[in-house]
């Protein structure tokens, strides 16, 4: 009888053991078995939801430059590049012999990297070189560097069908040039510009991109002696302090003529220089800091330039303003930006002529924003608008801004859950 | 205030053996159930062995918080535990689905004071609404119908807190007094996640935590009074009931329901008793505490049972129960009441010389919610632990 009231027992105990590994989910029974469990989520939109925004130009500082852009689009743009070499080779060595200075130069050509992606190439295409160089240090200025793509300064150049351009480009240098440039200063400023049988742009490497452009040249006519070549430097401005500016000139960009048309009312991102656009947001406490967001999308209304093609594009991204109340200076704050895809993963990817409403997704920053309450100093609640890269495509958009009409103007559809009190049968 | 939370842990250390025994200690139920609807399943609060006789002995037993006059039967101080987890089907409409349950609803500590009196301190489980749901759904979001997983928790209860003293005037007359407090936490989760475009879409999870009070008194008699024949009436009297978000807000009024019940007992045949009850509870007091919506009923109750001696353990017998109950919840499933009916049987092993006992208890329950078309079957197993020093 033990036996069996044992196994009874050991029978009930088993199944008290094995209820222990619970299963707890019901959801499978849900929603049809579970009433009342949802959340109201609203929608609104805010309209006008900037408190106010600007364009700023001259974006990305001189130099900074991921690529140079080389454009000629008649009268509507122009940029070129400027290279460093500003010290250069004056000497060679031949086996088994001493230094020498330098008395003849041949087969001196510049080696440029080139990115044909998003490049308007048209039949033929001329890259011409230009002597920038001057005994007054004027470089950061465009008007005197740019005076200077003259006949009279022009050192060098190809012209190239588009079937048979290369990735990487050799153009040739003036060997004269050359050596009266090494006989003389020591060094060589060489102004890029391209040209061709209708519009052209193209991007060329810089050393910022580790894709410098290389000189190089023969100093001897001995055949034994391997040509010579000079990568870009800039040894001005000289100082500790201005080493960050001196980089900068290694190699750089210049605009040499922007007509496109500015609109009144709107803001603009791109173009060259770049121009970012800096949105100061006002959006009610009682959404952002009370409620829960599910979506946040900012509509924004593009206004065509009626230059270009349809199928040109651009990238724009919404990056987040870092910098904290006490940087009054908006142009410097649109520089102190978050990375890209911080807190607003949404990018645009638009056609400058395009029209019509875009909209990117920041839900995320609206729920960083509400976190950043509790900091000593919160940064506003706003964003800059920049083209990604940076001038270094002769692209430009142009959007609505918060003075335009209703219905032009950003505004931002913004779903919720307000904190409520649920639960309650 | 003693919350609901803080019990939890209390009831769970003096199961440390029960508990050893699980590998998983969660004590989340489910809902997505017919029983666990409103603001829980109300488990009885019968004792293991009530509980095998379908609750028809509950007025007798001491050690179901239920009739203050009952601790006349427990003549030694007295530590009992309880742990009850429960299989559940639910079906209905294409439905299928299972859950596993673990509950621990009731400790009782009583002892004898001077040669008349009794008193009594039990916790027991009033209300568990303790349940997990993952599921997914469609959410609209900006007009955008947009699928979507949710999860929705909630963990806790109310709780019964009854202090108790009876007083025996004679062999056949008993009467008893119960103070009760009814503290609970309810933590309330919600939230819903958009798997395929977490980019334009943020889950979000708000949660929720109530906390409730109130009081009650209860009264209750035992007599005999014809011989072999015994018949218990037990009553409780509901006073306010709160609900509070937080510490402060009240977000409902009620009271706790009046409860009465009336029982007999005949143990006219050698070493078995025959019992009988009938109770009602008076649940649409509660009515205030919850929403307009909530579909909230009265419940009655009637269960029956028989207990007898088994076969001897060490020259003592066991206890072999049966029972049967019939009742309906108070919470009920849009406009329909869920009823339940229930089969039970069960063992009262004496260990240690009857200084300690086992009571074992398997219940058969089948829910159903009128014509919605849901039905459950629970498979509860019981296991109650009483140890008796001296």
């Amino acid at each position: 009888m033990n036996r069996r009231l044992f196994a009874v027992v050991a029978v009930l105990l088993a199944a008290g053991v094995g209820a222990c590994a619970e299963s707890l989910d019901g959801g499978a029974g849900c929603p049809r078995l579970c009433p009342s469990q949802t959340l109201t989520v609203l929608d609104t939109v805010i309209n006008p939801v900037l408190q106010f925004d600007s364009t700023f130009s001259g974006f990305p500082v001189i130099g900074d430059e991921q690529e140079i852009l080389l454009a000629t689009r008649g009268d509507t743009l122009e940029t070129r590049g400027v290279i460093r070499f500003d010290t250069i080779q004056t000497s060679v060595t031949p086996a088994n012999d001493t230094a020498q200075n330098i008395t003849h130069v041949d087969s001196a050509f510049l080696t440029i990297v080139l990115d044909t992606a998003h490049a308007r190439i048209p039949n033929q295409i001329r890259f011409e070189l230009y002597d920038v160089d001057d005994s007054v240090e004027t470089d950061t200025l465009s008007p005197p560097v740019n005076a200077r793509f003259s006949p009279n300064r022009r050192i060098g150049g190809i012209t190239i069908a588009r079937a048979f351009l290369p990735e990487t480009l050799k153009v040739p240098v003036s060997d004269s040039a050359i050596l009266s440039k090494i006989t003389t200063r020591g060094r060589l400023r060489v102004g890029v510009r391209v040209d061709g049988s209708g519009p052209a742009w193209i991007r060329m490497g810089s050393t910022v991109g580790s894709a410098g452009a290389v000189l190089t040249y023969r100093g001897s006519l001995d055949s034994t002696v391997a040509p010579l070549t000079n990568s870009p430097l800039s040894n001005f401005p000289v100082g500790t302090l201005e080493e960050g500016v001196r980089q900068g000139l290694t190699n750089y960009s210049i605009v040499a003529k922007n007509a496109l048309p500015q609109f009144s009312n709107t803001m603009q991102v791109g173009g060259n220089p770049g121009r970012r656009a800096y949105l100061r947001f006002n959006i009610p406490s009682h959404i952002v800091d009370s409620s829960t967001i599910v979506r946040a999308t900012l509509v924004l209304t593009q206004r065509p330039i009626p230059y270009g093609d349809l199928r040109d594009t651009m990238t724009i991204q919404a990056q987040v303003v870092l910098a904290n109340p006490q940087v009054t200076d908006l142009r410097r704050a649109a520089d102190i930006i978050s990375s890209p895809g911080l807190d607003v993963s949404d990018s645009l990817l638009i056609s400058p002529r395009d029209s019509g409403q875009k909209t990117i997704n920041m839900f995320l920053l609206l729920r960083a924003w509400r976190t950043q309450d509790a900091l000593l100093y919160p940064p506003p609640r706003a964003v800059v608008l920049r083209a990604s890269p940076e001038n270094v495509l002769p692209f430009e958009a142009s959007f609505f801004n918060s003075t335009s009409p209703v219905g032009l103007r950003p505004m931002m559809k913004i779903s919720y859950v307000p904190t409520i009190t649920f639960g309650v049968p | 205030m003693l919350s609901t939370r803080r019990l939890r842990r209390l009831r769970f250390t003096p199961f440390a053996i029960a508990a050893a025994l699980c590998c998983a200690g969660s004590a989340l139920g489910a809902q997505g159930a017919v029983s666990i609807q409103g603001f829980g399943y109300p488990g009885g609060e019968l004792s293991t062995r009530a509980l095998g006789m379908g609750g028809s002995i509950a007025d007798f037993d001491a050690n179901s918080p239920i009739n203050p006059a009952a601790l006349l039967v427990g003549t030694r101080a007295t530590v009992y535990l309880q742990y009850d987890p429960e299989f559940r089907w639910v079906t209905g409409s294409g439905l299928n689905t299972s859950t596993i349950t673990a509950r621990f609803p009731l400790f009782v500590v009583s002892g004898k004071v001077g040669s008349n009196a009794r008193v009594s301190l039990s916790y027991s489980s009033f209300l568990d609404r303790t349940w997990t749901n993952t599921y997914q759904d469609t959410q609209t979001v900006g007009g955008l119908r947009i699928p979507s997983n949710v999860t929705a928790l909630s963990d806790g209860g109310i709780a019964d807190i009854r202090g108790a003293v009876s007083w025996t005037f004679s062999p056949k007359l008993t009467i008893g007094a119960g103070l009760h407090v009814f503290p609970g936490e309810n933590r309330v989760v919600f939230g819903r996640a958009f798997p395929n475009d977490t980019t334009s879409f943020g889950a979000f999870s708000q949660t929720n935590t109530f906390n409730f009070s109130g009081s009650a008194v209860s009264f209750g008699v035992i007599a005999t009074p014809l011989t072999h024949l015994n018949i218990a009436a037990s009553a409780r009297l509901g006073f306010s009931m709160h609900v509070h978000q937080g510490d402060s807000t009240t977000l409902g009024d009620a009271k706790i329901p009046n409860r009465v019940s009336l029982s007999a007992a005949y143990d006219g045949i050698g070493g078995t008793i025959l019992s009988a009850r009938y109770g009602n509870e008076q649940w649409s007091s509660m009515r205030g505490l919850g929403s307009p919506g909530l579909s909230i009923f009265d419940a009655n109750e009637f269960s029956a049972g028989l207990e007898t001696a088994g076969p001897k353990l060490n020259s003592i017998p066991m206890a072999v129960r049966l029972g049967f109950r019939d009742r309906t919840l108070p919470f009920g499933f849009g406009t329909q009441q869920v009823r339940e009916t229930e089969v039970n049987a069960g063992l009262g092993v004496p260990l240690s010389q009857g200084r300690a006992a086992l009571d074992l208890t398997l219940a058969h329950a089948l829910r159903s919610a009128g014509n919605s078309g849901y039905s459950e079957t629970g498979w509860i197993f019981s296991l109650g632990i009483a140890i008796k020093p001296y």
